[in-house]
């Protein structure tokens, strides 16, 4: 910004100046206006909302969520609850998923847990931005997982499922964290083929069975040996991100990497 | 702060109400108003914000106060408003509201730009409320909208009204409306349209679509006799909000039975559009945010197609608000957004605080808002919703009572279980009319299908409503409450919200709230009098006497009344001034003669109030106000003919008949001369009330033997040319005389050389035309007088 405005005259430089001093005014005033006119509270902790970036959830509800556990294993991304250096885990030893690294931003518990809940079943589609400058926060200076991804993918919806809720809770975090890290969305290459029942309603032995053969991908060879990092809300057993990895990997990506938000 | 808007609503309010009760002048109103907004600035800028927001909360006060006093200022000395025109001129201005339709009439409202009359022209700018007639059998020929320019030909109407110790409400209602003055204009072929209103502008386009509607309502439900059938005029009501051309038996009816508020369209009528277009909206695919803002967009279009009264305006600025959080995820607390469109409202017009409309949409509102979740608690979960139902007609209920009774002294129970019934049908009636509007572009045919049934269902509500009417205790009328009891009862309603902190506080408060209520609802106070007391009221032509005997005996002496028209006296003049008084019974009803100027306002009395005995001499045999009269009087009262001769004591007053005799000769319609003329004495003071004999009459009376002079005198005839002989006037030798009689009647009343006669007896005279409300009050030695002007 100061670099750009150097090659402008004094005389226009002056009027970009009034002009963004005159709209900060103007916002501060509306987030005013908006204080008087909708007075609201934090939907976990019932505090008044008073910055003007806050929706729904406060600033203090979202700092007090513990973000950073530095146990956790190098490749399935599993916390564990020893205070150990990271390795990795015995399933992962003994058996490779099919993707490479896979990183979780919390425990799916707390206020993690209940936001994501406000987040997916009473329709707070706006916090899905507010999820990925979270897991951003988190995660977003690991070079493991960002290092070379070519293309950011949303775990998909069946169309059926998105109508009814509305929106894809996958699909919107996915598009918030390829704007603030500048990598590229594809979201129309994996897909949902079958409409099966949603894994949260299964048992663990149950889930893996569930997925398998469900998604599908359209237009593989644009992602031919290329590097995608797979983006969900929730990871439990891992059964949805391994069938996903896998089926890219059958259409030719070179290395499939995960990112969710939180971890049962 | 969870509606900080509730505390800005509240101090705008009382700034307006003590501004309006105050006659401080605007300067100081604005120089204070100035000074708390800069100690406001102050206090922010030390950063005490409690106090900052306290001198705003004052600031607001003050802001509503400089408002409503510059608003008044710009009303009162408004140039229109204080023009006084005898004649017909020509006023030239724009539409600023649809023409309004009603049975026989069409109302124009236009913004008046200048005024041409006596051959000079005159820039003079105001709203001007123009009255033009039709025939009732066809439909208006007008065809203007909204920013269409035109020129009227018409006459201003006086604007004073019925003076009776009180301010007109006609005026009052006026000012709440911001109409400067009223005209009438004879006939539609006196409005000429100069220039069409452009044609893209938005009010236009929404007037436009305003009149097409209501031709295919018309178009669908016509009668042999009018261009609208009731049923018809009932659905305008009910979608467009058009309520004068609705038949005024139903209306009547459905005020009785409590479920007129369902046609003022509020919160119930935009609730069921905004189901109804997201349903539709939902089964299109669209999603769901893009559907909040469409809805916003359509109930905008809404508000200005009904062209807004203060409910509309309330329901739909809190729904656009509703959904305006919604949009930006924010919560939405009801207080504050109802708090918000109170501010809107009263900062747009802050007259609009003491309209009726205004009033009862709040109270109902608010009082849903803060006592329904309270009280749903206590009610078990039934199927078909029949408890929400229930406290929501409830809760309603309390928060408008009061209003209810001291603007249309009603007091109405039976919505608690006709809402029921209406609720649903209503829905189904305006669900029917919005697929009706579409559809009657396209088929015909179906629309035909769909109106007949729609007309079912309304003659279904109209029914229900008939039914209520007729159970008298959960719906009747009552004198004014006093104003303690009005503020009694909301402070200790308000005070059942208090959180419990003293053991059985909720318990006195709602025994408290209890004792309030029941004053309200049934109005204990006798009227009581000292003094002999006779109020010619000001009904303008015609003629009212009421009669307050020492004690609490009432008697009511003729009701006024227009012959034919639309304008109710009894309704609307005579019961309010003794609803007024807190009268609740009239001891003793007496009808003169039955000629309209003296029997139509009856009609209402009888209605309206107790009645004791019904007194009348001569009865014609076929006559329709008066056999409507004497059925709707109840089967209870007793009723006397009187003739000469008869007296009767009502405490130390007595009460004598003078006239007529009964062997008069009897024709089958009533003449002047039949009248019945009765003399009051208490100790030394006499009232001579004579009806509107004329001089045979007077012949016969100065023929009878008996006392007749008296200190007061009834004017007989208003004051016409055939009555007030000299020699009956010699004989009475009146020091007072009244005259009750209507400014610039058609007769010419009252005739000078009786004024001439008058005064040369030496008798002070006092007309209800000048003066207003004449009271006349004696306690057997001394008269007392007072006037309203």
């Amino acid at each position: 910004m100061d670099s750009s405005l150097h090659r402008l005259s004094k005389n226009r430089r002056g009027r970009i100046f009034l002009i963004s001093s005159l709209s900060e005014k103007i916002y501060s005033y509306s987030k005013l206006a908006e204080l008087i006119f909708f007075p609201s509270f934090c939907e976990l902790c019932s505090s008044l909302l008073e910055f003007p970036q806050e929706r729904v959830i406060c600033h203090a509800c979202w700092k007090s969520i513990r973000a950073s556990y530095p146990s956790y294993c190098l490749c399935c991304g599993r916390f564990f609850e020893a205070l150990e250096e990271p390795h990795h885990c015995q399933v992962c030893l003994e058996k490779r998923p099919p993707f490479s690294h896979h990183r979780s931003c919390g425990k799916y518990k707390g206020k993690l847990k209940d936001i994501i809940l406000l987040y997916k079943y009473r329709h707070f589609q706006v916090l899905g931005k507010d999820l990925a400058n979270f897991a951003y926060r988190a995660l977003g200076q690991e070079e493991e997982i960002w290092w070379k991804v070519d293309a950011i993918i949303p775990v998909p919806l069946h169309p059926k499922r998105k109508k009814k809720r509305g929106f894809n809770q996958a699909q919107v975090i996915a598009k918030e964290l390829a704007r603030i890290k500048g990598i590229e969305l594809r979201d129309q290459m994996l897909l949902k083929i079958k409409n099966v029942p949603p894994q949260t309603s299964l048992r663990v032995e149950e889930r893996a069975e569930n997925v398998s053969g469900a998604f599908g991908v359209a237009e593989g060879d644009k992602i031919k040996r290329k590097v995608v990092l797979l983006v969900d809300d929730v990871y439990t057993t891992g059964s949805t991100i391994r069938e996903c990895s896998s089926v890219l990997r059958k259409a030719g990506v070179k290395e499939v990497k995960a990112l969710t938000v939180a971890q049962a | 702060m969870l509606f900080p808007f509730l505390f800005l609503a509240l101090s705008l309010a009382s700034g307006i109400l003590l501004s309006s009760f105050l006659s401080f002048s605007l300067l100081t109103w604005i120089l204070s108003l100035v000074t708390s907004l800069a100690c406001a600035w102050l206090f922010f800028i030390i950063r005490k914000e409690r106090h900052s927001f306290l001198v705003i909360l004052l600031s607001t006060f003050l802001f509503g106060a400089s408002l409503y006093s510059l608003s008044n200022r710009n009303f009162e000395e408004n140039s229109l408003q204080r023009l006084k025109l005898s004649n017909y001129a020509d006023f030239y201005g724009t539409l600023y509201k649809s023409p309004s339709r009603g049975l026989d009439r069409d109302v124009l409202f236009i913004k008046v730009k200048k005024v041409f009359y006596e051959n000079k022209e005159e820039k003079i700018r105001g709203n001007l409320r123009i009255t033009v007639p039709h025939s009732s059998e066809s439909s208006s020929s007008l065809n203007l909208f909204i920013h269409d320019k035109i020129k009227v030909s018409a006459r201003l109407l006086s604007s004073r009204g019925f003076r009776n110790f009180k301010a007109s409400s006609m005026n009052a209602y006026l000012k709440s409306q911001n109409i400067h003055n009223r005209a009438f204009s004879k006939s539609a072929l006196l409005v000429e349209r100069l220039e069409s209103g452009k044609k893209y502008s938005p009010l236009h386009l929404v007037s436009v679509i305003r009149q097409k509607l209501q031709q295919k309502i018309e178009n669908y439900f016509s009668s042999e006799t009018s261009a609208l059938s009731s049923q018809g005029a009932v659905l305008e009501a009910l979608l467009l909000g058009e309520r004068s051309r609705m038949d005024p038996s139903i209306t009547q009816s459905l005020q009785k039975a409590g479920i007129y508020h369902l046609f003022a369209i509020s919160g119930a009528h935009i609730a069921i559009i905004s189901f109804f277009l997201f349903s539709l909206l939902k089964l299109s695919r669209v999603p769901t945010r893009l559907s909040y803002l469409f809805v916003i967009f359509f109930l905008v279009f809404y508000a200005f197609l009904v062209e807004g009264r203060p409910s509309v305006m309330r329901a739909t600025i809190m729904a656009v608000a509703f959904l305006l959080g919604k949009l930006i995820w924010r919560n939405v607390n009801l207080i504050n957004t109802i708090s918000i469109s109170a501010v809107i409202l009263l900062v747009f017009n802050p007259f609009s605080l003491f309209n009726v409309g205004f009033q009862l949409t709040f109270a109902a509102t608010f009082s849903i808002i803060l006592f329904f979740p309270r009280i749903i608690k206590y009610f078990p979960r039934l199927p078909f919703r029949i408890s929400e139902i229930l406290v929501l007609s409830l809760t309603a209920q309390l928060g408008v009572l009061p209003f209810i009774a001291s603007s249309f002294n009603r007091v109405t129970f039976s919505s608690l279980i006709l809402n029921y019934v209406a609720l649903p049908l209503v829905g189904l009636i305006m669900a029917g009319g919005y697929i009706f509007f579409p559809l009657s572009f396209a088929s015909s045919f179906l629309s035909q299908f769909l109106a007949k049934g729609m007309e079912s269902f309304i003659n279904l509500l109209i029914s229900c409503s008939h039914l209520f009417e007729k159970v008298s205790f959960i719906s009747y009328r009552i004198p004014t409450p006093h104003l303690l009891t009005i503020i009694g009862y909301f402070l200790f309603l308000l005070l059942l919200l208090l959180p419990s902190k003293i053991r059985r506080q909720k318990l006195v408060f709602i025994f408290l709230f209890l004792v309030f209520f029941t004053v309200l609802i049934s109005y204990p106070f006798p009227s009581f009098s000292k003094n002999l007391k006779l109020t010619f009221i000001d009904v303008g032509q015609g003629e009212s006497i009421l009669v307050e005997f020492p004690g609490r005996k009432k008697m009511l002496i003729d009701g006024g009344g227009h012959p034919g028209g639309t304008f109710d006296i009894g309704e609307h003049v005579v019961s309010p001034f003794l609803w007024e008084k807190g009268i609740k019974k009239i001891d003793y009803l007496v009808l003169t003669h039955a000629h309209p100027d003296h029997l139509n306002g009856l009609l209402a009395v009888a209605r309206n109030f107790k009645i004791g005995e019904y007194w009348e001499a001569f009865s014609p045999l076929e006559s329709d106000p008066y056999t409507e009269f004497t059925r709707s009087l109840s089967s209870s009262v007793s009723r006397k003919r009187l003739f000469r001769g008869y007296s009767h004591h009502e405490r130390k007053v007595r009460i004598e008949v003078l006239h007529p005799d009964k062997g008069e000769p009897y024709v089958y319609t009533i003449s002047n001369d039949h009248s019945l003329v009765l003399r009051l004495s208490y100790n030394q003071i006499s009232f001579l009330l004579s009806g509107d004999i004329g001089m045979d009459a007077e012949k016969k009376i100065l023929e009878s033997p008996g006392q007749i002079k008296s200190q007061v005198l009834k004017s007989p005839h208003h004051g016409s040319l055939s009555s007030s002989t000299e020699a009956f006037l010699l004989r009475i030798s009146p020091e007072i005389v009244v005259i009750s009689l209507g400014a610039g009647n058609r007769y010419g009343f009252p005739d000078q050389e009786i004024l001439g006669r008058y005064k040369k007896i030496g008798a002070k005279v006092f007309r209800t035309d000048v003066h207003g409300a004449v009271e006349v009050s004696s306690d057997g030695r001394t008269i007392f007088i007072r006037t309203a002007q």
